[in-house]
């Protein structure tokens, strides 16, 4: 089985940290390591390789220091790194990203699965995986809890949705973005990093990628940032009186199957 | 004007510390400062009122457990006051007894300091600080721990192997004596000369006493500290409130290290272990830490994963685990590891170990995954000890800290594991195996067990005094320590300790049944808990 993961580095501390003498912020210290929700979908890749064989490849777009990240991604048992860079790729949108990430896959030929961290913690978009799919022209599906089986082309999966785990069946090739709740990640034995640290890292800018089409960099994205502000999230609640009235509430919300309740509460 | 409370039920959670030994009290206190410190000492004083120092509560001894009288909690004293540099350009930060160590932490690693009250010249310095740029380097396995208890029972941590424990990086203290004066000692500055003591007090005066005729042994030790010409600022630390209240203190800082690393090492056996840790120590790079996990604390934790959601985000261990030893360093930056991991494969293959079996936190942030399961250790311990307390009151952690010498160690660990083997109790081993002090844990399920696990101790105790150790490396004795203390040092000895302790405090009114036994007390208060 040959799945590739996605990963990006992204700055180590996003928390905002105010100097309490000067007032101004504070950017010691944060170094780029790789996102948080991407560790788990290396994790995942490796688990799938463990028990279905196969190889991973890990991918990333980025400036060339994303070089070590990438050591320490096949530190972990990764089989290899391909490091996408050029001063072309600077500034690209979701959009023009998952263009860059697709165009490597192609050229690498179509896996079984491409995996993605759930959203990155700098951009937090949760946009690219999905568009890499629709790029690939194979489906996906977002928010994966558990990869239950891979077996006849198909992939039997859990996701988390608004209201509760779907479970679906989907063919491969598929990219799926995962949740934290997925798996543990590892971290690497010493024969691992030893192995990280002698890998050779491919490095790939726009001439190995061929055409683009739609175009890549600040000019080929066709979204600009104007704001940043945090989403409402009010949720609705009223209160209700007793588990019957409860009751009532779940069954017009179509949340419970009616041959699941048994008997007066 | 500090409030002095009559005992609630709603102060209950304040009657013990981790230990779980149960204590009892009259009234409780939450002074704020130096000053209301003063007048609940005096106003105990003029009663006749016993009082019992706390902190966070942390303490694995019983330190903390109230035994009668006031509990004098100084959560509430948890300031950053200052902040100074010397000219040799050392920082040192002045700090009130019930700051969290972890509070201490986040402000030097975010330069997150509330400066209300501070001096221009403080501010001055502060400005200067750079997020990150300091650390303190005593490292406690339970982060919360008030840097006063530290202080108090000389705790150290993991990372003394390198860095020594807290005395090595306390500078000065403020304490406040059984009537109330107080006294700014300096390290560097108050000495006994020989074995006499002459403290000179705030107030005008000075306090004078004659320490004991003898040493405290030279391993790393967490009871009273005693030695001829010793600095008298050490005097406090160790004695766990017995001699004076630790009511404001300054530490020196360390430069950051640049660049934190770790592997924890799983291995066949604990012989292979043994052999793993002593070619650690001959590293020429020193680690900053050696932790040993005995297989038992590895499957207590395993089992635990399924029960405590925390725990099921711990890395699953790998198939065969015999035990695993978790070896840490703390250098100014990257270019020793590699090195340093190639040495580590070559050491692990020569006892019998895979390479491939490790887990290599590369960076501070996968070192936190590390310290996570580390803590996991004592925190399932915990939980075990609380559940089984429910159902036997009598029980209580059954922890020991026991130290011994490089050459005596192997010798101490094969009786623990001997002697727990034949006892059919329920028991794991784990802990700073780099200092020779692993944490043997008896977890009683019934009041004869317990009893048994005591007895186990006071063997352990007399072995250990044969081979020139100590019975409590880091937690102290608290209250329930001083049976083994006793074997320890002898009748003569504690007889000297308790005329060192009427001394500073004629009516026996400061942390009443710490390390010294209460008149007509054998020495062993848990037995009788």
């Amino acid at each position: 089985m040959r799945i590739y993961a996605c990963v990006k580095q992204v700055p180590a501390n996003n928390e905002t940290r105010l100097d309490p003498v000067t007032g101004t912020l504070i950017r010691e210290g944060s170094p780029g390591v790789l996102n948080p929700l991407d560790a788990y979908a290396v994790e995942q890749a490796l688990r799938l390789k463990e028990q279905y064989g196969g190889e991973v490849s890990a991918l990333s777009m980025g400036v060339p220091g994303v070089r070590d990240m990438l050591r320490r991604v096949v530190a972990l048992g990764v089989d290899r790194g391909i490091l996408l860079t050029d001063r072309a790729f600077a500034g690209s949108d979701t959009l023009a990203t998952a263009r860059v990430l697709a165009a490597a896959v192609n050229k690498c030929g179509m896996p079984d699965l491409v995996l993605c961290g759930r959203v990155a913690s700098d951009g937090d978009t949760a946009q690219v995986g999905p568009m890499l799919a629709e790029c690939l022209g194979i489906p996906h599906v977002s928010d994966v809890a558990c990869i239950e089986e891979i077996a006849r082309g198909e992939a039997r999966v859990r996701r988390l949705g608004d209201r509760g785990y779907h479970s679906l069946r989907v063919r491969l090739p598929a990219l799926f973005t995962v949740l934290k709740e997925i798996c543990v990640p590892r971290l690497p034995s010493i024969t691992g990093v030893l192995r990280g640290e002698k890998a050779a890292i491919a490095v790939w800018g726009r001439a190995d990628l061929g055409s683009l089409e739609g175009g890549v960099g600040l000019k080929g994205s066709n979204t600009r940032v104007l704001r940043s502000h945090r989403p409402d999230l009010r949720v609705k609640t009223r209160a209700v009186a007793g588990a019957r009235d409860l009751m009532d509430i779940l069954r017009e919300e179509n949340l419970i199957a009616e041959d699941r309740v048994r008997g007066d509460i | 004007m500090v409030q002095i409370k009559a005992m609630e039920p709603q102060y209950a959670a304040y009657l013990h510390d981790e230990s779980r030994l149960m204590g009892s009290a009259r009234y409780i206190a939450f002074p704020d400062s130096l000053s209301e410190v003063v007048e609940a000492v005096r106003w105990c004083g003029d009663r006749g009122v016993p009082l019992t120092a706390q902190g966070s509560r942390t303490g694995l001894s019983g330190g903390a457990s109230p035994a009668g009288g006031l509990i004098l909690n100084l959560s509430r004293m948890d300031r950053i006051l200052g902040i100074r540099k010397d000219e040799a350009g050392n920082c040192y930060l002045r700090v009130q007894p019930g700051l969290p160590l972890l509070r201490l932490r986040n402000a030097l690693k975010n330069k997150a300091f509330d400066i209300s009250g501070w001096s221009e010249k403080d501010i001055e310095v502060l400005r200067e600080l750079k997020a990150g740029e300091w650390v303190f380097p005593p490292d406690p396995t339970e982060p919360t721990a008030s840097i006063g208890g530290m202080a108090a029972c000389n705790a150290c941590g993991a990372r003394s192997f390198l860095y020594g424990s807290i005395r090595a990086h306390v500078t000065e203290l403020v304490v406040v004596l059984a009537d109330g004066r107080t006294a700014r000692l300096r390290r560097g500055s108050e000495r006994a000369r020989g074995r006499q003591v002459r403290i000179p007090l705030r107030e005008g005066g000075v306090f004078e006493a004659t320490l004991p005729e003898f040493d405290t042994p030279t391993v790393k030790n967490a009871g009273f500290y005693i030695h001829g010409d010793m600095e008298l600022i050490d005097l406090f630390m160790g004695s766990q409130g017995t001699l004076g209240i630790i009511g404001e203190l300054e530490l020196k800082l360390m430069r950051a290290p640049g660049h934190l690393w770790g592997v924890t090492a799983f291995l066949p056996g604990d012989e292979a272990a043994l052999s793993y840790v002593e070619a650690l120590k001959d590293m020429a790079h020193k680690p900053a830490a050696i932790e040993f996990f005995g297989h038992r604390a590895l499957a207590m934790v395993e089992r635990q994963r399924t029960l405590t959601p925390a725990f099921a985000r711990l890395q699953e261990l790998p198939e065969d685990y015999g035990c695993a030893v978790y070896v840490e360093f703390n250098d100014e930056d990257n270019s020793a590891m590699l090195h340093d991991l190639e040495e580590l494969a070559g050491l692990l293959k020569q006892v019998g170990a895979d390479p491939g079996d490790t887990w290599v936190a590369r960076d501070q942030e996968e070192l936190e995954k590390l310290l996570i399961f580390r803590h996991a250790v004592p925190e399932t311990i915990d939980l075990i000890v609380e559940k089984n307390k429910k159902r036997e009151p009598i029980i209580t952690i059954l922890s020991t800290d026991m130290s011994v010498d490089d050459g005596h160690f192997r010798e101490l660990f094969r009786m623990y594991k001997e002697d727990l083997s034949a006892s059919g109790l329920d028991w794991v081993i784990f802990g700073h195996i780099g200092e020779n002090h692993v944490h043997p844990n008896i977890l009683a399920r019934t009041a004869d067990e317990y009893r048994a696990g005591l007895a186990l101790f006071e063997k352990w105790a007399g072995e250990v005094r044969r081979m020139g150790g100590t019975i409590t490396a880091e937690h102290g004795v608290g209250k329930i320590k001083k049976r083994l203390e006793h074997i320890l040092y002898g009748a003569e000895k504690m007889g000297e300790l308790a005329l060192l302790k009427r001394s500073f405090d004629p009516l026996g009114l400061l942390g009443p049944g710490n390390i010294i036994p209460k008149e007509g007390e054998d020495g062993c208060a848990s037995t009788r808990a």
